[in-house]
């Protein structure tokens, strides 16, 4: 009788390791069916992949990937509009706050000026050089311009085909000879009432006054 | 002093500028600070515009990189077309043209547009 237990340990012991062996072959053989839980659970990487899952679940992953988008473009689209007109309204009111205590206006224009000190030497030499010259319009755009681009990279200097033949004379009243008036170059700036102007918008309306003016003190 | 002054005297004949069928942009390199100031002490009717990052000012070739990066002084007349047709570039901070100068040359500019219409 004692020999049993030891034999029923035996044998479940055989039992167990052939069931091992059996579970490592289920292990072996099941991987499609393991496979299949998981596109269950992750539809995404594998609807990514070239998993071989239904037609209809691309479809509908890509159906809802699509609405995911279109809803995302459309939050982050509103965003910036939002903001910036936000901010445009903290500004305005920053400057109607800043009315009476005025005599600040320096400081921010200082820190313009430090951001123009890093294009000054190049631009400075550009401008010095355009205003004495005083041929006609079609000796001047490429060679200077050519010059100052290999002496300065800056984006802010880069001719463009629209740039203005300058002036001959300082100061020059000179009438601009017909026919050939030279094509202003197109604007939209920001006004100080908050909406942004564009020169376009007075084309085929009225004669503009473009007024050029230092700065505000 | 100088730098507001031509927007004053034409803000006092803007009457005349719309008469003229013209509309005044003035710009500056200033920051929406300072041209608020502007609109604000002087009473300015016309759009005045900033652009404190000069690239319009640069395109129009009166960058004054030896001003501290502000837009020299200077007057541009477009007709309708927005054609240049006349353009006064200041010797100085002072140099400025009159209203009747520009006046002048916008009555030349309607008289040659109904000429040749």
């Amino acid at each position: 009788m004692p020999k049993y237990p030891l034999l029923i340990a035996i044998l479940t012991f055989a039992s167990l390791t052939i069931s091992c062996g059996n579970a490592g072959d289920l292990t072996t053989v099941e991987p499609p069916s393991h496979n299949s839980v998981i596109t269950e659970s992750s539809q995404l990487k594998l609807a990514a992949s070239e998993a071989a899952i239904d037609p209809a679940k691309i479809d509908s992953y890509q159906n809802q990937s699509a609405t995911t988008n279109s809803e995302a473009n459309t939050t982050v689209s509103e965003i910036p509009e939002s903001e910036s007109s936000d901010k445009f309204q903290e500004k305005t009111s920053d400057s109607s706050n800043n009315d009476q205590a005025h005599t600040q206006v320096t400081k921010p224009v200082k820190k313009q000026s430090v951001s123009a000190d890093q294009s000054e030497n190049n631009n400075k030499d550009q401008f010095t050089e355009q205003i004495p010259n005083s041929e006609p319009v079609e000796d001047r755009p490429n060679p200077t311009i050519s010059d100052n681009e290999s002496a300065d990279p800056t984006p802010d200097t880069k001719p463009t085909p629209t740039q203005l033949p300058i002036p001959t004379i300082t100061p020059s009243q000179t009438p601009v000879p017909t026919p050939e008036w030279p094509k202003a170059p197109d604007f939209s700036l920001p006004s100080a009432l908050g909406n942004q102007i564009a020169l376009e918008s007075y084309i085929g309306e009225k004669n503009t006054i473009l007024v050029f003016y230092r700065a505000y003190w | 002093m100088f730098c507001k002054m031509q927007l004053v005297k034409l803000q006092q004949e803007y009457s005349v500028v719309k008469s003229l069928n013209a509309e005044v942009l003035a710009i500056s390199t200033d920051d929406l600070e300072g041209a608020g100031w502007a609109v604000d002490q002087q009473g300015l009717e016309f759009p005045v515009l900033y652009n404190p990052e000069a690239d319009v000012v640069k395109e129009y070739g009166v960058f004054n990189a030896a001003d501290e990066g502000r837009a020299n002084p200077s007057t541009f007349v477009l007709d309708k077309d927005g054609h240049v047709r006349w353009r006064y570039i200041g010797k100085g901070i002072s140099d400025r043209p009159a209203n009747n100068l520009i006046f002048e040359q916008i009555k030349i500019i309607n008289d040659t547009d109904q000429n040749n219409q």
